[in-house]
């Protein structure tokens, strides 16, 4: 629990981790975006229900 | 600025990954010829370089509909029976992909096939009076396919303007699809497109590239798709087609459980009985010799024809006991497989015409899909037509 608590006070206090949060956050952010593009059914067909003959 | 920089390393790393993943998704999308073969779906059936990719001098293409999905139980379906064989079929088609879907594919990934054969399966059932419906063909309508149509030098400019106007009355339905589809008539077949189009075009095409090379990437992997193994070979041998025969007559006879219609008594049960009395003579008066689709499959023989690949139409019957039901007049039936044969004929296609096969008994699943007498009959032809084997 200590070395936890010593660990979040470091983070906490470091310019580095300031700084890399965001990076991190941003980098996230670009990747789920390009992750839906990617992934994600984009038609814009009107639905079609399939039905049998 | 801290946020600035963090932004812009953020980006650096971003573009890195992607890149990264380009190129791996490159290199890991070649996958078991039979797993790839008979899957399917439309991550699939819209990335044609990825169908290219996988074809080789075994692979044939089969174009049809959702026959594939159906019966996959039955010892004759071609997942079973080529399950082992050198013959890989490249399936392609599910419920309402009719034959102006299978030009365009076909125009996309004709450069990859290397035997230079396709075989497309016809149902009765695209031949109705009003063609393929508009929506089916919006939701399954492939901008890629359709760009690299439209890309393909040895397709004529009379083929391409078939589709181009088929497509656009199609799509009325998708207003931003159809936009679209017009910068490509711009940009591709016209040349009149301003700058800021074709940018637009050349980014999107880009987008759709990497669009349908990532996703296929990640559907196969969520279906467990192997990837390829040069050590796995097919057995070069034939089918022992007489042996399938029996067991097709074993199990069609055991699934029927003896009813009048001769398909899966499950089918029999959920399918037919409910609908037993609303369907009786509901399609007396119905026509399947007069469609728009005879003009789409007329498209998909020009365009074999201008590409240099030999076709073979798989004519699927009416289902004798059902379409008796409905009242179909047998006349009718007839003249659609008159329709077909004649066409077969001008465009010099080979034809497996199983148009006598309509009261044949385990030929069909259900109404309207193969069954375990129809599925063998079907490989077996494809098989012949494949390995250039004449049938006697």
């Amino acid at each position: 629990m200590k070395a936890f608590t010593d660990l979040r006070q470091r983070l906490k206090n470091s310019r580095f981790w300031a700084w890399g949060k965001y990076v991190l956050l941003f980098y996230g952010l670009m990747m789920a975006i390009y992750g839906y593009f990617m992934l994600a059914n984009l038609s814009t067909a009107p639905e079609f229900v399939y039905a049998q003959f | 600025m801290k946020k600035v920089t963090a932004f812009l390393v953020a980006l650096i790393l971003c573009l890195g990954t992607i890149c990264g993943l380009h190129v791996f998704v490159d290199s890991h999308t070649r996958f078991d010829d039979h797993e790839f073969g008979s899957w399917i779906s439309q991550y699939k059936f819209f990335a044609a370089d990825r169908i290219k990719a996988n074809m080789d001098q075994n692979s044939i293409l089969v174009l049809g509909s959702s026959e594939f999905r159906h019966g996959k139980k039955m010892s004759s379906h071609p997942n079973n029976l080529f399950k082992n064989n050198a013959l890989n079929m490249v399936m392609v088609g599910a419920g309402y992909y009719q034959s102006l879907f299978h030009a365009v594919e076909l125009a996309a990934v004709e450069e990859g096939m290397q035997n230079r054969k396709v075989v497309l399966i016809l149902s009765p059932q695209w031949f109705k009076s009003e063609g393929v419906l508009a929506p089916a063909y919006a939701s399954r309508f492939s901008e890629a396919n359709y760009i690299a149509m439209l890309r393909n030098k040895r397709i004529s400019k009379d083929t391409k303007d078939y589709i181009l106007k088929r497509s656009k009355g199609l799509l009325a339905g998708d207003q931003d699809t159809l936009g679209r589809v017009k910068k490509y008539e711009k940009v591709f077949l016209k040349g009149n497109a301003s700058f800021s189009e074709k940018q637009y075009v050349y980014f999107y095409q880009k987008f759709l590239e990497e669009k349908s090379k990532i996703s296929i990437f990640a559907a196969a992997k969520a279906k467990s798709i192997h990837k390829y193994d040069p050590k796995k070979q097919g057995e070069e041998r034939e089918p022992e087609w007489a042996i399938y025969e029996k067991l097709a007559e074993k199990e069609g006879e055991k699934a029927a459980k003896g009813n009048p219609f001769y398909v899966s008594n499950r089918a029999y049960k959920n399918q037919i009985l409910p609908s037993l009395e609303k369907k009786k003579g509901s399609q007396a008066n119905a026509c399947y010799s007069r469609s728009p689709e005879y003009g789409d499959l007329k498209c998909f023989l020009q365009l074999c024809q201008e590409t240099g690949i030999r076709p073979m139409l798989v004519m699927m019957p009416f289902n004798g006991y059902w379409y008796d039901h409905t009242g179909l007049p047998k006349a009718e039936r007839q003249q659609y497989y008159e329709n077909i044969r004649v066409m077969a004929k001008a465009y010099g296609a080979e034809l497996a015409d199983f148009g006598n096969d309509e009261y044949t008994k385990y030929f069909f699943l259900d109404r309207v899909h193969l069954g375990w007498k129809g599925w063998l009959r079907v490989n077996e032809s494809i098989y012949r037509f494949a390995s250039k084997i004449e049938k006697q």
